[in-house]
Order: structure tokens, then sequence, then C-alpha cells
């Protein structure tokens, strides 16, 4: 594994064992809740405007704190399909 | 951009597509009136009906001109909105017709959304030489304005003079990730790229075109005129895949410009094979290509830039990991 690799693979196991409720700093502390989702350990998905659908257009800027929840998220790989 | 292609684009692309963004760009995408957007709303409802599920609508505008019924129509219509905003008067790049800075107005624009909706709206920042020159300054800025996302977005116009270099790019997008991770106010709730760029290294799933590959796969631009292109940032006939108006959405599918495309993403991404960050940076955007060597198959132009964020970025992430897992305090 190079260096790279490596250091996502330490970050990622790391990130699996960090209660967020220990976590006073807000920007991690997110990231930490948002991992753990994802991983199916509870928490919080990351919500919120283009992240929601998956790949968006840069250019785009629009956002609604909380309004999108990443689990109603519609993009899917049948979106992919239809363009190709 | 006539009532007829609007409904044509609707008909054809959402019968083909399970799920559709409408990104409202421009120029300035309000010139075209409110009318203009309560007529393409209506045209969304008789295609979907309720099915509110499988479109979403977003505006980007420059905020001048923005006002309370412009406001509220938003609001109303659930239309997410962008704020396009490079910075105070004294670094932004963006002027009126009458070459006077802008930045007040969309200053006061920010204001007024806060203070008559509670909507902390996402900026859209285009980062240039200018700007990137203080990025302490930068930060403190948009935090004052008290936005709710910050996208930063490098310049990759046709003004050579504009473009970030390489060094400044690296030092640039390192610092502004720094002030954001480690400032305790939460107001801006999302910094990009590094959202996505955080994501990926954690393996989850957002992304945006250009840290995802997304060229020519993800995203399609129509013009007024009806005619479709590869995205916003590529026009004239090479870069056209057919008109919505008269073609099928197949053939423009099958466009052999769609093809050739694809062909020099292709080629671009294998200039990246073996790179080490390449899961995560996914080879960059073909508009930064162009308009840095004049052809799309080509590397991106900022790639020293995205190897060092992406590093950087990775590197903060373990330490404060560390420093937060059980027992290692
Ligand atoms: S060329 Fe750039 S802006 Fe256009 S889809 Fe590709 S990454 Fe996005
Ligand atoms: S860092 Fe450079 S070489 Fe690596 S994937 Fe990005 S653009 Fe390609």
């Amino acid at each position: 594994m190079d260096d790279f690799e490596t250091t996502k693979k330490q970050l990622q196991d790391l990130m699996d064992n960090i209660d967020p409720a220990t976590v006073d700093q807000v920007k991690f502390r997110r990231l930490v809740d948002a991992f753990r989702a994802s991983m199916g350990h509870g928490g919080t998905r990351l919500s919120g405007g283009e992240i929601a659908y998956g790949r968006s257009y840069e250019r785009s800027s629009g956002h609604e704190k909380g309004h999108d929840k990443a689990d109603d998220n519609p993009w899917s790989d049948s979106w992919s399909k239809a363009m190709a | 951009m006539a009532d007829d292609v609007v409904e044509a684009m609707i008909r054809k692309f959402g019968s083909h597509f399970p799920f559709l963004e409408y990104s409202w760009h421009g120029g300035e995408p309000t010139m075209a009136g409110i009318d203009f957007y309560r007529r393409a709303l209506a045209a969304q409802t008789a295609f979907y009906g309720d099915d509110t599920s499988r479109y979403r609508n977003n505006i980007q505008t420059n905020g001048i001109g923005f006002d309370d019924e412009w406001m509220d129509f938003v609001r109303a219509g659930k239309i997410a909105l962008g704020l396009s905003h490079d910075g105070p008067a004294s670094v932004g790049t963006r002027v009126s017709r009458s070459g006077k800075p802008i930045a007040d107005k969309v200053e006061g624009t920010i204001d007024r959304l806060i203070e008559r909706h509670d909507f902390h709206p996402g900026v859209l920042c285009v980062v240039t030489r200018a700007n990137a020159r203080d990025p302490d300054g930068l930060y403190s800025y948009f935090k004052a304005q008290r936005v709710g996302a910050l996208s930063l977005l490098p310049h990759l116009g046709a003004e050579p003079e504009l473009r970030l270099t390489p060094d400044l790019y690296g030092s640039f997008f390192t610092r502004m990730f720094d002030l954001w991770m480690d400032d305790p106010d939460g107001q801006i709730e999302r910094l990009g790229p590094f959202d996505h760029v955080m994501a990926k290294i954690l393996g989850l799933p957002r992304s945006i075109c250009s840290w995802d590959a997304g060229c020519f796969r993800d995203l399609l631009s129509i013009e007024p005129d009806g005619g479709v292109y590869l995205c916003s940032a590529f026009q004239g006939d090479d870069h056209r895949l057919g008109n919505i108006l008269t073609d099928s959405v197949a053939d423009i599918l099958d466009s052999p410009n769609l093809h050739a495309a694809r062909a020099a993403q292709e080629k671009a991404l294998a200039e990246c094979e073996g790179c080490d960050v390449l899961d995560v940076c996914s080879g960059g955007c073909r508009e930064a290509s162009f308009f840095s060597f004049g052809e799309i198959g080509r590397r991106d132009p900022h790639c020293e830039g995205r190897r060092i964020l992406v590093k950087h970025v990775a590197g903060r992430l373990l330490d404060k990991a560390r420093h937060f897992s059980q027992g290692e305090v």
C-alpha cells in the first residue's frame, strides 16, 4: 500500500472508533457523525443542497441548511445508465 | 429561452432521465424575469404532476436586483439559491455593465435574505490571483457576511492573468481549509470543494463534477435556442450535441461530438494513471484543460495544486482522528 492509501485506511479505521460526543470541534464532529452513519452506526447523514444529489455541477452553490436529506437522494446509477 | 424550448427540454429529458436537477444559469438568469420561471415551473408541474421527487431546481445569480419579489418566489418555489460573489470590492472582480464593483449590492441581498427569510445562502466564489492573495481576509469576510455555504472555484476562463499559479492554488486552498476546519464557529456549514474531498477520502458518496470525473457524463447544457452542449463551459460547433427542439434524446446522446469528448476525457484520465490520489481527485475539469492548453484531452492544469490539497486534507483529518480516537488523546 502506498502512503496515501495507508493514510486513508488509518483514518477510516480511527474514524469508526470515535465517539462524536467527545469531539468538541463542530466541523470534525459533523464528519465523524456522517462517517459513522454511512457505516450504519447511527449519527446524521450529510445533508444540504448539491451534495444530496451525488454528482452535481460545480458552478452551482445553491444550499439550504438542513433542507435536503441524503436519505432521499434521488440520484442513482440509473441516471448514468440513461446517459450512456 | 423561449417557452417551446423549456417545454421540449422538460418533456424530452424528463422522459429519458429518472431524475433531473435543472440548474438555471446565465449570463445572469434573473434577466429572463420572474414570469419566465413561473411558466417554467408550471411546465414542470404539467409534466411531472405531483411527483416532485424526480426533479429539483436551482438558480445561480449575481444577486443584483434580487428584490423581495424574487426572494419570495424562490423560497415559495423551493428553488435552491446560489449567489455568485467573489469577495469584497477591493479584491472581487465582478463588475456591473458600467464597470463598477457589485460587491455591495450582493452584500445587501445576503443581508436581506437573512433578515426576511432567515436564509443563509450558499455563495460561489471564483478564485483569482486577486482574491487568492489574502485567504485569511477572504474567509473573515464571508464569515462576517454570514453565508451558509461557500464554494471556491478556481478561475478557469480565458483571462490568463487571473488564473492561479500552481503555488498560489496550493497555498490558497490549504490555508482556506485550515481556516474553516479550525474555526469553532459552524456558520459556514460547508466549504467546497473540501466537503467533497473529505467525503471522497472517507469513501462517502458525494461529489461534484470536477472531483468525480463527471465531465460529459452527468451534465448537459441547453442554450436559449435549444442547442445542447457538453457543459456550459463549452460552446461552438465542436461541442454542440444537437438541438432539443428538433433532435431526439437518443440522437443527442449518440452525437459524434459527445463520443469525441468522452474519448478526450479518457485520454486526459490516462495521463493520471498511477497517481496516488486519483481516487479522490478523479482527474479534474476538462474546461480547465481546454482553456489552459486549447484541448480537452489534457491533464488538469491544477494537477499539482490538487494533489497538495488532497494530501493536506487527508493529513489534517488523520491528525484530528488520532487526537479524538479513544485512548489516544
Ligand atoms: S468541464 Fe468542468 S465544469 Fe464542465 S462538467 Fe467537466 S468538471 Fe464540470
Ligand atoms: S492529482 Fe493530477 S495526476 Fe493525480 S488525478 Fe489529479 S489531475 Fe490527475
